[in-house]
């Protein structure tokens, strides 16, 4: 079972933004130029947004965890996306609600049912509301990698 | 034993969590169990054949005639333990 590729270059700050469209697509053209996903990668996320919606509501700062199916996936791999300031979401539980997000964790997944620990990790990340006003407090990407490596490497 | 299907949108990355820790519970306490991923839009053809529905995103399909149960604390760590026993007292 392979791991997903984490790195510095694969955090991505983002503002100015005010669709999770606008934030979504960014991310998923960030994934496609590294060579991550298949181009139609893109539009597999934007679809599966609004049919079926990834906004967690952790009751502090909301993440998303936008993902598609493993066939428009090269490599497996996870870009974060940091917003400067708030976009909104659906809730997942529930779509007619939308939250305000402002972490983005961007999963592209190549195998169906694995990535088990690196999926549990993700999770103990989203869990941990201290680490992730952490990495908002900061300008300093290193410093968000540092801290979001915790706990996904 | 019981037949738990867990559901969610692309039916990879949040079901793959969930049934992990479904069957963690249910090992703990020791009680059988087989669980079964599946995509959201494929519930209403596979759930004749399990005894239970979990959840991450909302289900928007038919009736179903099995017990139903919201697992997004899961993922949020909200609420986790009373959905994990809700859904261990379903299945022993």
């Amino acid at each position: 079972m392979s791991e997903l590729v984490f790195n510095e270059s694969l955090i991505v700050k983002l503002e100015g933004l005010s669709t999770n469209e606008e934030a979504l697509s960014l991310m998923a053209d960030h994934l496609y130029d590294k060579g991550y996903v298949k181009e139609s990668y893109k539009d597999a996320i934007l679809n599966r947004e609004s049919e079926f919606p990834t906004g967690l509501f952790t009751g502090a700062i909301n993440v998303a965890i936008p993902h598609a199916d493993v066939n428009f996936v090269k490599e497996a791999s996870i870009a974060v996306g940091i917003l400067k300031n708030p976009i909104k979401f659906r809730a997942m539980d529930d779509p007619d609600k939308e939250i305000e997000v402002r972490l983005i964790i961007m999963l592209a997944l190549k195998e169906a049912h694995g990535h088990i620990q690196m999926l549990q990790k993700v999770v103990s990340l989203i869990k941990n509301q201290d680490s992730i006003k952490e990495i908002l407090s900061t300008d300093d990407l290193k410093k968000s990698y540092e801290i979001i490596s915790k706990y996904l490497l | 034993m019981k037949r738990i299907l867990v559901a969610c949108g692309n039916g990879i990355a949040t079901s793959t969590v969930v049934a992990i820790k479904i069957r963690e519970k249910c090992e703990d306490n020791g009680v059988s169990v087989s669980v079964t991923q599946c995509k959201l839009l494929e519930v209403e053809s596979k759930v004749d054949d399990y005894d239970l529905l979990v959840t991450t995103g909302k289900y928007a399909g038919g009736t179903v005639k099995i017990p139903v149960v919201g697992a997004i604390s899961l993922l949020t760590g909200y609420g986790e333990e009373e959905t994990l026993e809700e859904i261990l007292n379903y299945v022993k």
